[in-house]
């Protein structure tokens, strides 16, 4: 045995930190190494020695060191140690005690299928791996720690099958929606349960811009800035692993909250052990992923005119109209400046973060403590776009007496976001960069003469323009003038106790908390444009304060080995308050600062509060029979103050079969491990509060032609109301998913390879929608009511292969497929119902959920005769679909909206594959998403102000239905005519689609192909390193992020979510903000 | 002690949810909605009705009958620019049908009347009669027939023949006539167009008793309606008119204050992005600067050379000849008139011009009334169809803004115009003659409501009072 430096020093700090309980006589010390088969050290791996409660977790170099006090074994015991990893079969050896330092070494064999480990299946409740009658989704530690990512939603990109991620946009602290095994309801956000440590975690989002109602028409997600989702405020660092709960038939457990799945995030807890230190800091450079493709030979101007924009000209008139507006304007002199449009607001960001962890503790305590900074200065060029978090953990428990362990977890973040506006508003910076002409300089964006605010539209400001409309807000006065700010401070925790009253009984107590106050800003400065031309101000502020109380006795029996298993009763009671304060005041008195104190007027305030509670109550029952077959049920009742008084309660039942049937096939070499599944399972999702009230409203605007006007009740100082247009329900129940899974994990060719399949079929019963109602025939326009009933089936599969496993170098792949097709079943009545917020995405019976229904072209067969001269005469045995020409050479707007695209992507899968030569390791991660179609209202836009690069074409002759020119069969009189394609067809004709409303021509495949992550790391142990850094080991880390995307999507990413975590549709893209692409370095100390 | 500790954890949990389970799950704030009212008197209904009356007539229905009536015009490529070359679909006043109906409209005027009845406030009765009359009497001219007997009272309501619709407000018109003579306090001060005086609103009903009178003269002339001539209608909207509005002071207009969300909405649009997608049209520009007419300044600004100029939708034209919708009435407090003098006068004059017998002499009298108020100079011996196209294009310019001139255009084809000639072929080379039912309504009520494509197919696209070919 060779005794080194290394271990002699972790042999004093095992001394100095493990308080000596009993001197009188000398410590026994275990010690060893944690390896694989290969030879490769396991960090992480736990050692504990269960009967003297005592246990170490192995530095990154495999070793660990356990230091056994002299009172609780003596020399010549001989006692189990167990090594334990996730992901690595457990070994359990014998060890007979000797003076001193005893030597043992661990080799553990991977398992794949995670046998034997235990699962957290969530409200208390815990299970083995082989025992789970639903497929089971874990994302461990590292995998999230890899992703780069500091929003733990997005780290599980691709990470499961049917576990969709859609990031909204590349800015810093941007929300990511995540949606699994398709959408199950539409009333919320739609998306799944956070679960922390036990205790549910707001995950909820909030667009500034909703404070601000008058300007917005209730469409705020989609302009302003974006938004982050809360569950951003844990700190990825933090977390242990996330298991999720895909289906009803596991999350049944949760009862009315988990109609959408559940998250399960565990983080990280100190084990006994010398203490460890871990010290990790990352740099990672980004820059914008894709560059919008505009085109640079076309000036301002309309019809080929060229507008007058020298000072007093065309361009110094805001109500000038087209001339300025467009680049429709003659070819550019060649040698003439031009700008480029698609580059200049961008620069290099960064990402810095920095995290801290010691943990440690011994027999009856356990410590761990992190700190974490994170900080991201954003593309944009400037400091205005930035995130930051710094969070702090504390989590300890100690053993009271033998059978009390009390715990207590908090945490603490200050989150601070700058944004920049985006989307469908003047004030936002796509708008008005990508609409500039490439003949305008948008630099310097204060004109010289009179240091006012200049814009393309309004070029040269007189000394009184100083609150006239520009038109489109200058992006750079944007970058920098505005304002838009979110200021967190969360805290979150619980504290919690086990008891084991005996062997058979245990019980634990659960009792957590969650607060966050969200601070809220957006100014646009005296100058900007439109609705905020002399300066707007929006404070807001949102509180949310949940506790969460439960409370768990789980009994253990055993008959016999062939008989056994677990009965658990619980009990949990939930109360969310969420309450909301915003202010909008208007015309700043004076530049600064951005307050609504220091303005002139102000709308009617946003004050609203909710309350919710939850009661339920729950049993589980398993029973396992002769080790192979395990078999669980649970019933869950729910009490909440959502549902009608007179459905107060509901019950949620599930039942899961799980059976080994290699222990009856008996294991053969090419199939090792082979375990069938089968489970059902309810669960639902609650009403949306306050929806059985009918309220008359004062702050309703009422009328107006577009966004920024409209009338309240109150008019001239007289109060005023109006009847609500939300009828209030008489009774609702929570909506409920029945599903039905099944499927089969299997070891193969001696866990070189495991395979998992599983099939579902769920059906959403009671699907809460705001139904319209005949605002004629009732004077509402909606109610909700447990109207619709929808469906999702799908196919999920994941694959590893370990090809190679020796000593230097290894190589493992891993593959996932999925795919979920949604279906409306019925919608109590309504044709469809509306779920878009800004374009008609809709529930329509017979169709995937989320379809978009808007207007196309006349098609044969698919649009209604007698209207159109030649339609009917033309279509006679026309093949379904051939578009309609009409006399002119272009085809006809239909009247009648249809189905026109479906955002739902057909499947969804990964490939995740390493490659490891000694301490090198290589890695790479492929996200694919096939089809999902998006509306690239961007690209409309563009069109029709002429400055995108398929306008630069601007004259050609094209044939409709030929070379590449909306390709198809053609009927019609205008069949086979070549027309020119220009300003006519681009501005003036059907094309620009968020202005005609006629939706097709902006209809995009969304699929996409994305290098997700490409890493290399290499692992610093060697003795040297100790000896002349005096820590363990060392990894380095380089790594990319979204490198490359390989899609037919010409927006900036297919991956764009306008409305982020709060619309429960994707695949709306209206100049939203690009993705970034990343290349991380990092290093990780660890002692 | 261990057994003592786990009663006492055990007992505690269960307690603590038993204890509360029922105030648990329905105390304060948790099944009502603590954040609005769910009462509202007759008072505050009268105000949310007041505005939302008014954002109906200046909203998005007026904004595009002004540029079908090339009284305005739509630039900017955007979704202005679309309504004015007719690309609307049934979401495009979806929410103005909705608004008739839904809180601010019928539910809540209906609520008014039943409250101002109850307490015998025979004033404030027949004041929201008058709104109830102008709202449904504005949808049956947008969209012919119209849900009324049903409304409000059924899942699908079946939809009212339009001259049933006109029959109806007919007789509410009277029966607020009668009830404004009759005894209560009315609204007071909260009746933001009269401050509560009884005879303005009487000549208010009476002049819109006349123009929905003539809103049915072409199809009476027609033979569509049964029992009537167009002689008999011609002769009640005079009798109607002679009681009418007797003073532009009596108009029935808006009231806006200055506060963000009770600013005039034409001003309110002006200042939106959208504001400046909308210009002067050629069309009235070119009649109005033909006379030199003083209401220019009124209605536009002036166009980059000093002048006052419009665009065609059919000849763009250069951006430094055409004016802003920028005059005087933009402005966030002008009170935007829906029912006028001018109106009453101009109703009179045409009645007489085309009334059986003709009365040219008092037709003139009346036209001649009303261009004293502009001012503008009296005419003299003029007669017959000259007189009529005088009537009509004078009442094109005085009801600028206001979707009355798309209902006389349809009525009369005066003053000439060329329709859009890029438009969809589903409009047959025509200028739209009505709306699109809104999409809500037929989603939820596709029994009697039917697809645009039907809607287009049936009668030309237009209403049964509107039996004229105009283009």
């Amino acid at each position: 045995m060779r005794i080194s430096f290394s271990r002699l020093v972790l042999f004093a700090i095992a001394l100095a930190l493990t308080p000596s309980r009993s001197p009188a006589q000398g410590p026994l010390t275990l010690s060893g190494r944690v390896t694989t088969e290969g030879g490769v050290p396991i960090g992480y791996a736990e050692v504990v020695i269960p009967t003297l409660g005592l246990g170490a977790t192995t530095r990154d170099d495999g070793r660990y060191a356990i230091v056994i006090p002299g009172a609780r074994a003596a020399a010549g015991n001989t006692i189990a140690v167990v090594a334990r990893r996730l992901g690595y079969k457990p070994v359990t050896a014998q060890i007979t005690l000797a003076p001193g330092i005893v030597e043992h070494d661990f080799v553990l064999a991977p398992n794949p299928l995670q046998l034997g480990e235990v699962v957290i299946t969530g409200a208390g409740t815990v299970t083995e791996a082989q025992k789970l009658g639903s497929v089971r989704n874990t994302v461990d530690s590292t995998v999230v720690r890899n992703s780069n990512e500091s929003n733990i939603v997005q780290a599980l990109a691709g990470k499961a099958p049917n576990v969709e991620v859609t990031q909204q946009s590349g800015d810093p602290g941007a929300s990511s929606f995540i949606r699994i095994r398709g959408t199950r309801t539409i009333s919320g956000s739609g998306q799944p349960l956070f679960v922390v440590d036990g205790v549910p975690l707001d995950n909820s989002s909030f667009s500034t811009s909703n404070f601000n109602l008058n300007d917005d028409l209730g469409a705020g997600q989609t302009d302003g800035t974006v938004h982050e989702n809360r569950a951003s405020d844990l700190n990825p660092n933090d977390i242990e692993s996330v298991e999720i709960l895909k289906g009803a038939a596991a999350g049944a457990i949760y009862g009315a909250r988990a109609g959408q799945g559940v998250i399960l995030i565990t983080t990280k807890s100190g084990r006994a052990g010398p203490t460890r230190f871990s010290w990790r800091s990352s740099l990672s450079v980004d820059d914008i992923n894709h560059k919008y493709p505009l085109q640079t030979i076309y000036g301002e101007g309309i019809s080929g005119a060229a507008p007058d924009t020298t000072r007093g000209g065309d361009c110094d008139n805001p109500s000038s109209g087209s001339i300025c507006s467009r680049s429709w304007g003659p070819a550019l002199v060649p040698g003439s400046p031009v700008f480029d449009h698609a580059n200049e607001a961008y620069e290099a960001g960064h990402v810095v973060e920095n995290d801290l962890t010691i943990s440690g503790g011994n027999d009856r305590t356990t410590f761990y403590l992190s700190a974490g900074q994170y900080h991201n200065n954003g593309i944009f060029v400037g400091d205005n776009d930035a995130y930051s978090r710094v969070s702090v953990r504390v989590r300890g428990s100690q053993r009271l007496a033998d059978n009390l362990k009390v715990g207590a977890n908090f945490s603490f973040a200050d989150t601070r976001g700058s944004f920049i506006q985006r989307g469908n508003n003047v004030n936002g910076i796509q708008l008005s960069l990508l609409r500039s002409p490439p003949n305008f300089n948008n630099l310097p964006y204060l004109d010289p003469t009179y240091g006012l605010h200049r814009t393309y539209r309004f070029q040269h400001p007189g000394p009184g323009d100083l609150v006239a409309d520009r038109g489109f807000d200058n992006p750079f006065f944007i970058i920098n003038e505005q304002q838009n700010r979110s200021k967190v401070g969360r805290m979150f925790g619980n504290i919690n106790a086990e008891y084991v009253a005996s062997t058979w009984l245990r019980v634990n107590y659960t009792l957590g908390a969650d607060y966050s106050n969200d601070e809220r800003l957006e100014g646009c400065p005296i100058s900007s444009s439109d609705v905020c031309f002399a300066g707007r101000v929006i404070e807001g502020k949102l509180v949310n304060y949940q506790v969460d109380h439960s409370l768990t006795a789980t009994v253990n029996y055993h008959v016999n080995d062939n008989l056994g298993g677990t009965v658990t009763l619980g009990q949990n009671l939930n109360a969310r308050n969420f309450r909301q304060l915003g202010n909008v005041g208007r015309t700043l008195i004076t530049s600064q600062p951005f307050k609504v104190s220091n303005t002139v007027s102000r709308d009617i305030p946003s004050d609203a509060q909710t309350v919710v509670h939850n009661a339920g109550y729950f049993a589980q029952a398993t029973l396992d029979l002769y080790g192979q077959v395990y078999l669980t049920g649970a019933l869950r009742n729910d009490g909440s103050s959502t549902f009608g008084r007179q459905n107060r309660r509901s019950w949620f039942p599930k039942a899961s079969l799980a059976w080994t049937f290699t222990k009856v096939t008996g294991e053969r070499p090419w199939l090792t491990f082979g375990k069938y599944r089968l489970a059902y399972g309810e669960a639902g999702q609650e009403p949306q509060p306050y929806l059985t009230s009918t309220n008359f409203l004062s702050n309703t605007i009422v009328s107006g032609i577009s966004q920024g006007t409209g009338e309240t009740p109150t008019q001239n100082g007289f109060g005023g109301l109006v009847q609500g247009t939300v009828k209030g329900a008489d009774a609702l129940r929570p909506e409920r998913t029945k599903e039905f899974e099944t499927g089969f994990d299997i070891g193969l060719f001696r866990d070189k390879s495991d395979l998992s399949v599983t099939y579902y079929n769920a059906r959403t019963e009671d699907v809460i929608l705001l139904t319209p109602v005949s605002a004629a025939g009732t004077g509402f326009t909606l109610q909700a009511s447990n109207s619709a009933t929808f469906r999702n089936r799908g196919l999920e599969m994941t694959l590893n292969v370990r090809p190679l496993q020796r000593q230097d170098y290894g190589w493992d792949v891993g593959f996932q497929w999925a795919r979920n097709r949604s279906l409306v079943m019925s919608l109590g009545g309504a044709n469809y119902v509306t779920i878009g917020d800004f374009q008609p995405n809709v529930a329509m019976v017979g169709q995937e959920l989320g379809v978009l229904r808007s207007l196309g072209f006349y098609r044969c067969g698919l649009s209604a005769a007698g209207v159109v001269p030649a339609f009917d005469a033309a279509c006679a045995g026309a093949p379904n679909g051939a578009l309609f020409i009409d006399a002119s050479g272009f085809p006809v707007a239909d009247p009648d909206p249809r189905v026109i695209a479906n955002p739902n992507p057909r499947w969804t899968g990964s490939v995740r594959s390493s490659f490891r030569f000694r301490k090198l390791q290589f890695s790479g991660f492929i996200d694919i998403r096939h089809g999902g179609q998006i509306w690239n209202g961007t690209k409309g836009a563009l069109w029709s102000y002429g400055t995108h690069q398929e306008t630069a074409s601007r004259g050609t002759v094209r044939t409709f239905g030929q070379g590449g020119w909306y390709d198809g069969p053609v009927v019609g009189p205008g069949a086979g005519t070549a027309v020119p394609i220009g300003q006519n067809w681009y501005r003036d004709g059907d094309a620009p689609c968020p202005f005609t409303l006629i939706d097709e021509p902006c209809i995009e495949d969304g699929g996409f192909v994305k290098l997700r992550e490409l890493s290399v790391t290499y692992t610093l142990d060697a003795p040297w390193v100790q000896r002349s850094i005096g820590v363990s080991s060392i990894d380095i880390r380089v790594s990319g992020r979204n490198l490359h995307t390989w899609t037919k999507y010409t927006g900036y990413d297919p991956e764009t979510s306008l409305g982020g975590a709060i619309a429960p549709v994707t695949g709306i893209d209206y100049f939203n903000n690009p993705q970034t692409r990343s290349f991380v370095f990092s290093f990780t100390l660890n002692r | 002690m261990t057994r003592n500790t786990l009663v006492a954890l055990v007992a505690a949990g269960f307690a603590l949810a038993a204890a509360g389970c029922n105030p648990f799950l329905t105390g304060e704030g948790l099944t009502d909605d603590p954040n609005n009212p769910t009462t509202a008197t007759r008072e505050a209904l009268f105000m949310g009705v007041q505005a939302n009356t008014f954002g109906q007539q200046e909203s998005g229905i007026a904004l595009t009958t002004c540029m079908w009536m090339q009284q305005c015009t739509g630039g900017g490529g955007r979704f202005v620019e679309q309504f004015g070359k007719y690309v609307i679909d049934e979401t495009s006043h979806s929410g103005d049908f909705n608004s008739v109906y839904t809180g601010g409209g019928l539910i809540d005027i209906r609520k008014i009347e039943a409250s101002a009845g109850a307490a015998g406030d025979a004033v404030f009765l027949g004041i929201a009669q008058i709104y109830e009359a102008l709202v449904v009497g504005s949808a049956a001219d947008y969209w012919g027939d119209l849900p009324y007997t049903q409304a409000l009272t059924a899942a699908a309501p079946t939809l009212d023949n339009q001259f049933a619709v006109y029959d109806s407000v007919q007789a509410l018109l009277s029966r607020a006539i009668v009830n404004l003579g009759g005894a209560g306090p009315g609204p007071g001060a909260r009746d933001l167009v009269f401050g509560g005086a009884p005879a303005a609103w009487i000549e208010v009903a009476h002049t819109m008793k006349a123009r929905y009178y003539l809103h049915t003269v072409e199809a009476a002339g027609a033979g569509l309606i049964t029992g009537r001539t167009a002689a008999q209608v011609y002769a009640d909207a005079v009798a109607q008119a002679t009681l009418g509005i007797s003073a532009p002071a009596n108009d029935f207009a808006a009231f806006h204050g200055a506060s963000t969300s009770e600013r005039n909405v034409w001003f309110q649009f002006s200042q939106t992005t959208f504001g400046t997608d909308l210009v002067a049209g050629k069309r009235l520009v070119d009649i109005m600067n033909a006379r030199t007419d003083p209401r220019r300044p009124q209605y536009f600004g002036k166009n980059a050379l000093g002048a006052y100029g419009g665009d065609d939708v059919n000849a763009p034209q250069p951006a430094n000849t055409v004016s802003a919708v920028d005059g005087t009435r933009n402005s966030p407090t002008f009170r935007q008139p829906f029912v006028t003098y001018a109106e009453n006068e101009l109703i009179l004059a045409e009645a007489y011009n085309r009334g059986t017998p003709a009365v040219d002499a008092q037709a003139l009298i009346h036209l001649n009334n009303e261009r004293t108020t502009v001012p503008l100079a009296a005419l003299v011996g003029v007669t017959g169809a000259a007189l009529f196209d005088s009537i009509m294009v004078e009442k094109y310019v005085a009801l600028f803004q206001n979707p009355e001139v798309w209902s006389d255009y349809r009525r009369t084809c005066r003053p000439i115009l060329t329709p859009f000639a890029g438009a969809s072929p589903v409009f047959g080379g025509k200028i739209p003659g009505r709306l699109y039912y809104g999409s809500n309504e037929r989603n939820t009520n596709p029994i009697n409501i039917p697809a645009p494509s039907t809607q287009l197919a049936t009668n030309g696209f237009r209403n049964r009072n509107d039996p004229n070919p105009c283009p």
